[in-house]
């Protein structure tokens, strides 16, 4: 159930969030669960392959911080802030 | 204490999404990722855990504290949608409460074998089976992942880089050229 939950709580972040930061905080939520959804069903099927897909992933959240954070700093650099303004387009 | 560890997880990443300023979300997520890691080490998963406390921690969230940190950012502090996440909360502690009998998590890797010939069948820990299984079955998974950090190491100093005009750079062929003439004319002396 707990990835369950950490996913759910990412998806009300990405729904709730204000600033690009957020967002890309509840994305990294996001990714916690997939990996642990993936450790647990390998747990629970005796199969090493969702072990090494959770590393898989846990790289991939890492390029996908680094990227994301870049692209924060530069359009921080040109807009002077990070809020997501627009947000209504993501609600509606 | 598997109960206790999954509500404290839900209940933090909760906290994640509701705070309103940047840190004390980034703080949190710090602390789910620990708890997180708590969590995989009592299921047995020593590797998996350890790797996610390097690189979650010691890697994703002290990036995230430094772009929060560099850019400043000016929020209110506290927690907004408190009616939400109160629910979201009790609603997690009912669930687990009334799923402690399920032990369907309770389990370890039964047989901690791998095959890697038909006649040589050999008990391993976690990390060696995990290496094995990386470097030997699915080696492309390897270099894939490789490939990926390369692409955003590259992506991400392009998208940062800043040429600013007038900087002076070194033209390597021009001292080069430059050493090479003194020392030809000191030979000549």
């Amino acid at each position: 159930m707990l990835p369950f939950y950490l996913l759910i709580s990412a998806f009300f972040g990405i729904y709730l969030s204000k600033t690009c930061v957020h967002f890309l905080i509840a994305i990294e939520l996001a990714l916690l669960g997939c990996g642990l959804n993936y450790i647990l069903a390998s747990l629970y099927l005796d199969d090493i392959g969702g072990q090494a897909f959770a590393l898989i992933i846990l790289s991939v959240a890492g390029a996908e911080s680094a990227i994301g954070l870049a692209i924060l700093v530069a359009y921080f650099r040109r807009k002077g802030n990070v809020l997501l303004e627009k947000s209504a387009a993501i609600k509606a | 204490m598997k109960a206790f560890l999954t509500c404290s997880i839900a209940i933090t990443s909760a906290c994640v999404v509701c705070a309103n300023s940047a840190i004390h979300s980034v703080l949190l997520l710090i602390l789910t990722f620990a708890l997180s890691s708590v969590y995989l080490l009592t299921l047995g998963v020593e590797f998996i855990a350890l790797v996610y406390i390097l690189v979650y921690i010691g890697a994703i969230a002290v990036l995230f504290l430094f772009i929060v940190m560099m850019l400043n950012l000016r929020a209110p502090t506290g927690f907004s949608n408190l009616s939400w996440l109160s629910f979201y909360a009790l609603t997690i502690i009912g669930l687990e409460i009334l799923n402690q009998e399920d032990n369907s998590l309770n389990l370890k890797l039964a047989h901690n074998v791998i095959s890697l010939n038909i006649n040589y069948i050999q008990e391993l820990d976690n990390m060696k089976l995990l290496g094995i299984y990386l470097y030997t079955i699915q080696p492309l998974a390897i270099i894939l992942i490789g490939f990926i950090l390369l692409v955003s190491m590259i992506g991400a100093i392009s998208y940062t880089i800043q040429h600013t005009p007038g900087i002076k750079r070194t033209d390597v062929v021009f001292y080069t050229r430059q050493k090479h003439e003194v020392l030809r004319r000191s030979h000549l002396d």
